[in-house]
């Protein structure tokens, strides 16, 4: 099926769907699995067949189910499918991003996942919940950061990810593109092919106490921020940056050979 | 014993405003997807290197940098009296622009190349320039800007005579990044409509603001956008007959006219009213509460 987007009553009929599955889910106390009913499964079915409530979008491709292995995967198919697309007017395109979730709804929708936020599926805008969207972020991080986004896109398309959710709350990171660079270096493990673990979150609880984790996402965002008001980090070679880290970087140094 | 040595690098200050600043930036054209910028710089009287490079950076208010711009380098830049730039800010609006500019100069810290911040200017407004001497009548700015303040209330209209009306924003609750950034029609119908009001309604009641020039302003502007010459500008909202006050009926309906036609008939880019999406949002837009499960 070749790419569309929602018309507003289409767009307006998919958010009450969804608004109907997750008062089911609550209602089945929280069981994924018996709150998303046939009946639920037919509504979602029956939306995307329906053509009047969307219409094709300008210069989009044609669009194939399949199994992505992780949000990565995914977010390579979704970039080439929308790299002749004029990128600032599907950047928050609400109505195109919702209509691909509703498309690769059996993607991103799984009796596996433990959370069901309609941020997730439903595209808003405000910056504290934009990210949580399980169709376009992976589709901005390859976008943005390219293979370094691996770190960030590493489970299932159901699933949120820690080092994401860490690394995207960061202004500095929006538009300073050699953080993702950076952070790919220090904390994806390429021999496993996987996110260094330990590393995600910037505190733990140790001992019923907040524990500042040494070396971590948080930390290196912290250096980050320093760095840019003392340095022009834009024009300096990531890798320098990288050397500037102080000591308690080190270990990741050395397992990254750096 | 080792010691240390440290070495402070100071930063210069440039400045954005005032009589004769280093770096002016001017709101040149606003279009649908961005907004175009002129930006005049002259830092002959700072004594940078010839070889340090000079970059202009454009962010929003909430902190996110575009890619800096680099202008050249001082010993270029110090060829000319005066430098003028234009540059398209994309996917921002007016409001929320900030801009920096900044001198870098390349050097080593332990063996590591860095190039150091030794000027800066942290510019967060367009430069106002009076226009033909006239008091207080500026270029290009809103009508109505925001600003956060830490007050008790979600908003308020701060208003005194001679100065421009501002929509005040209570700090830390991400109104004006909401308002600023068109983001939630709820929050700008229901709070536009009650600033608009209050605006008026004081313009038109309060005699400190007869000579303002920014009611002028206002009022010069509802015209224009009301473009019915058979609607009359009401001289007050209160009559008062025989030492009896009351309410001017034909002055409550214009002022419903004007706000219906700034907050509730405001088109966006699509052409979609504001009222409209205020109707829509309220009928089907999702909840905002957060789970204690996964994201």
């Amino acid at each position: 099926m070749k790419l569309r987007r929602f018309t507003e009553d289409g767009h307006n009929k998919y958010i009450l769907i969804y608004d109907k599955i997750k008062q089911s889910i609550i209602q089945n106390k929280k069981d994924i699995k018996k709150g998303f009913t046939k009946k639920l499964k037919d509504e979602i079915e029956n939306l995307l067949n329906n053509d009047t409530l969307s219409s094709e979008v300008e210069n989009g491709k044609i669009l194939k189910k399949q199994n992505f292995k992780n949000s990565y995967d995914l977010g390579i198919y979704l970039n080439e499918l929308l790299k002749d697309c004029n990128q600032n007017e599907i950047y928050f395109d609400e109505k195109m991003w919702d209509w691909i979730t509703l498309f690769h709804f059996n993607e991103v929708f799984s009796i596996e996942m433990t959370g069901y936020s309609e941020h997730r599926y439903i595209l808003n805008q405000d910056w504290f919940v934009r990210n949580r969207h399980l169709i376009r972020t992976p589709w901005y991080a390859v976008n943005t950061y390219g293979e370094s986004s691996k770190l960030f896109l590493s489970k299932a398309p159901y699933f949120g990810s820690d080092y994401l959710e860490q690394f995207i709350s960061h202004r500095i990171n929006e538009n300073f593109i050699p953080s993702g660079h950076i952070s790919y270096k220090l904390y994806f493990d390429k021999k496993n092919n996987k996110p260094r673990p330990g590393y995600s979150k910037k505190y733990i609880r140790k001992k019923n106490k907040k524990t500042l984790v040494k070396a971590s996402l948080g930390r290196l965002i912290d250096k980050l921020n320093q760095y840019n008001e003392i340095y022009d980090i834009w024009s300096m070679d990531p890798n320098d940056i990288v050397l500037l880290l102080p000591k308690e970087f080190d270990e990741l140094k050395k397992l990254n050979q750096i | 014993m080792s010691k240390n040595t440290i070495t402070i690098f100071d930063e210069e200050r440039i400045t954005h405003k005032g009589e004769n600043p280093d770096v002016k930036v001017l709101l040149d054209k606003i279009s649908n997807d961005g907004i175009h910028i002129k930006v005049e710089v002259n830092l002959k009287r700072h004594n940078f290197d010839d070889d340090c490079e000079v970059f202009f950076q454009a962010y929003n208010n909430r902190g996110a940098g575009l890619k800096p711009w680099n202008m050249g380098d001082i010993k270029t830049l110090n060829k000319e009296e005066s430098n003028t730039f234009s540059y398209f800010v994309n996917n921002i609006d007016k409001d929320a622009v900030r801009f920096n500019l900044f001198v870098s100069k390349k050097g080593k810290f332990n063996d590591v190349v860095v190039y150091r911040i030794i000027g800066r200017s942290k510019i967060r407004e367009f430069y106002d320039e009076p226009d033909d001497g006239k008091d207080g009548n500026y270029k290009t700015e809103s009508l109505l800007p925001t600003r956060e303040d830490d007050i008790g209330t979600a908003f308020k209209l701060e208003m005194t005579p001679g100065n421009k009306p501002i929509l005040v924003l209570k700090r830390g609750c991400n109104i004006k990044h909401k308002l600023d950034n068109n983001i939630d029609p709820i929050q700008k119908t229901l709070i536009y409509t009650a600033a608009l009001r209050e605006l008026l309604k004081t313009y038109l009641t309060d005699n400190k603001f007869e000579d303002c020039p920014w009611k002028s302003k206002w009022f010069e502007e509802i015209n224009k956008k009301l473009g019915d010459p058979e609607i009359t500008t009401p001289e007050s909202l209160l009559i008062i007959d025989n030492g009896e006050t009351e309410t001017n009926p034909e002055a409550e309906q214009w002022i419903e006219d004007v706000v219906n036609t700034f907050v509730s008939n405001l088109p966006d880019a699509s052409g979609k009213k504001l009222i409209d999406k205020f109707i829509s949002y309220n009928n089907f837009a999702p909840s905002i509460d957060l789970e204690e499960s996964e994201i």
